[in-house]
């Protein structure tokens, strides 16, 4: 909203506040309107008839500048510069020269509705609209903070319920620990309310850090996490390619009887909603295998390589299928959600193509991501689904709030009952490792050494130059070094595809070390074929050009064409 | 690629190598059981340390300098903006402080 004064007499806010208190009724009535926080929060700027403006040719106004005429044309000067108030000061110099008029004027009465407008009442009043809140339970949470008796009552709730009915109905310290939360939100890394920055701009509450400190006692006491972080409850995304689904967003399916079976038969009764939880995560993890075949998903069209929602595919998947994140995500939130208890999942799609997905469940005391199938380009395929049958600890799951360490209790005393054994920490790994006896007199095989490396590239689908890059990488190694391997690159031309192939040429500078004194070792860096050649036939090969080297100043010594030796 | 991922592309190909070569690769396997655990070199000792990239056949000449990457700073921090290293774990023996943007600059 812009002010507009017609020239300095005091100060640039104090003519805009007398502007304010000069207006027509009609006018004043539509300023307090909009002052009063709505879905938008307005702020207040003062001007001058005399100040730079864009549209100078329209016409002039003094008081509440109005943006548009009856015909939406645009009428407003688009004034600029000048300085600026927040809300905040704004509010509080009328607080300050209230009491410079008559209480029965109407300038006192104009000063007092602006002070209002800004206010606790107009405070709560945003918050109860926002989000839909009974006003009467709203009043009185905010009685709790603002009266240490009613808060101590409120920490004792059971033996004072009466303090806090409405018109006699009993209401339960839950549904005003919903309102607060979601009022007042969490206290931030720095012991602040992340409310406070728009208080303080857009608000003049003088009640406020009475009532954020009797809050934070409720927060101390009580675990809010649940009403106060949005994140809890999934209601709010961590990243901002992230799409929640919960139970009801996709059409109902039915789990397989046999999976059913495998997860829950041995469950036992007595577990907490929590330890249930985790059960059938670990049994989840132990029981489906990983898809690899998603990383052909742009060669193959699967249904399930997709995030995309498929009946008949989720309804066939029985024990020991390979499954990918969709598939795990969507059946352990369904299997947590048929759960009995306060207990609800989601599943979760990251990635602006949905190209990953998770679950994430919340009870009354925790919340926490599961992430089985974990694609982070850094790691190998190091899921919870290898860990979970291979008795090593899970790393997938991922508290957002567990104040009492409730899911590693949790999952220690579940993981053990489905391995019969607890996961081993890094230091029982050692003693291990300290324990078994060293192999001693170890054959060295060059060639075999090179071909076992080449088989776990293969496995790990490494080719081309990152290949070349990790051989690199295995040169800190002994068998490697020790072998004093010589090595240069050598390019065989495709035609088909019209480009060069690199090769990796190699062999041993000590001829007495190699099997064959003439022998040379060739890695095809796109099929990962390993062959044991001789230096003759490369020479053959580089005479006919079938193979280049691909720089002249990189060749092994006595390997090259006639004309170049 | 990390040193840690480098680790365990040497350790996995020695235990192909000394499964052809028909030799016990026990140690390998509770290695790669270790190496599973991206901060397991934040929890154990430098003796320990050692002990496992000498069994992964790290020049000695190397072992240090490869340790020292190992247990760099750089590396808790991207374990712990990856989640993967949890401050208030009690396996981890080295730390780093990890400081909130907001109180470095905070008057």
């Amino acid at each position: 909203m812009n002010i507009i004064s017609s020239k300095e007499q005091v100060s640039r806010m104090a003519d805009g506040i007398n502007t304010i208190l000069s207006l027509p009724e009609e006018e004043y009535k539509m300023f307090i309107k909009r002052m009063w926080p709505s879905e938008s929060i307005e702020e207040l700027r003062f001007f001058y008839l005399t100040d730079k403006c864009e549209m100078p040719t329209n016409p002039t106004q003094i008081g509440l500048e109005k943006m548009h005429d009856e015909d939406y044309h645009f009428i407003a000067r688009g004034y600029f510069g000048g300085e600026n108030f927040s809300m905040h000061e704004i509010l509080e110099h009328c607080k300050s020269i209230l009491n410079n008029y008559p209480t029965d004027s109407i300038e006192y009465s104009r000063i007092s509705e602006i002070i209002q407008s800004r206010g606790l009442e107009a405070f709560k009043q945003l918050y109860s609209d926002k989000n839909g809140f009974n006003s009467q339970v709203v009043d009185k949470a905010f009685q709790i903070l603002l009266d240490d008796d009613m808060l101590s009552k409120f920490l004792n709730y059971n033996e004072n319920k009466e303090a806090f009915e409405i018109e006699g109905e009993e209401i339960s310290q839950l549904d005003y620990l919903k309102v607060l939360g979601k009022i007042l939100g969490k206290r931030n890394d720095q012991g602040e309310l992340n409310l406070e920055k728009r208080i303080s701009k857009d608000f003049l509450i003088p009640e406020f850090e009475g009532i954020k400190n009797r809050y934070f006692q409720i927060l101390d006491n009580i675990n809010m996490d649940r009403f106060s972080n949005p994140k809890y409850t999934f209601t709010e995304v961590e990243r901002f390619d992230e799409k929640i689904i919960r139970e009801g967003d996709e059409p109902d399916w039915a789990i397989s009887p046999e999976v059913y079976q495998e997860i829950f038969q041995d469950m036992p009764q007595d577990l907490s909603l929590e330890e249930k939880a985790m059960y059938i995560y670990c049994k989840m993890c132990q029981v489906f295998q990983y898809d690899e075949g998603y990383a052909y998903k742009n060669r193959l069209n699967k249904v399930n390589y997709e995030s995309t929602f498929s009946k008949e595919h989720l309804e066939s998947l029985k024990p020991g299928d390979k499954v990918t994140c969709y598939d795990f995500a969507r059946m352990y939130a369904k299997l947590i959600n048929e759960l009995d208890g306060d207990i609800t999942a989601v599943m979760i799609l990251q990635g602006i193509n949905e190209g990953h997905a998770l679950a994430g469940f919340y009870t009354e005391n925790v919340s926490a991501t599961v992430e089985a199938i974990n694609i982070n380009s850094n790691t190998d395929a190091t899921n919870d689904l290898m860990k979970a049958k291979n008795g090593i600890k899970l790393s997938g799951i991922k508290p957002i709030s567990d104040r009492k360490g409730i899911l590693e209790k949790a999952i220690n005393k579940v993981y053990s009952q489905i391995l019969g054994e607890k996961p081993k920490s890094i230091k029982e790994y050692i003693e291990h490792l300290r324990s078994t006896q060293q192999e001693q007199d170890v054959p060295e095989d060059i060639a075999l050494r090179l071909q076992s490396f080449l088989e776990v590239m293969k496995s790990k689908q490494i080719s081309g130059n990152e290949l070349t890059q990790t051989l690199w990488g295995i040169n800190k190694t002994k068998w490697f070094r020790n072998a004093q391997l010589e090595m240069a690159y050598l390019g065989e031309l495709r035609e088909d595809e019209k480009r060069y192939k690199r090769h990796i040429l190699l062999r041993q500078k000590d001829k007495e070390a190699r099997a064959n004194p003439r022998e040379v070792y060739l890695i095809d860096t796109d099929t990962l074929d390993f062959t044991i050649s001789s230096e003759e036939e490369i020479i053959a090969k580089l005479n006919s050009g079938e193979l280049i080297y691909e720089r002249k100043d990189h060749k092994l010594p006595g390997i090259d064409k006639e004309e170049d030796r | 690629m990390t040193e840690l991922n480098e680790l365990k592309l040497i350790n996995e190909s020695n235990i192909v190598y000394l499964k052809k070569v028909n030799a016990n690769y026990e140690r390998n396997e509770i290695i790669k059981n270790i190496l599973e655990d991206e901060a397991c070199f934040f929890k154990m000792s430098k003796d320990d340390a050692y002990l496992i990239l000498q069994d992964i056949g790290i020049l000695n000449e190397e072992v240090e300098n490869t340790y020292q990457k190992l247990i760099s700073f750089d590396e808790f921090y991207r374990l712990f903006k990856c989640k993967k290293i949890d401050l208030n774990d009690k396996e981890i023996v080295i730390k780093y402080p990890i400081y909130n943007a907001d109180d470095v600059f905070k008057n």
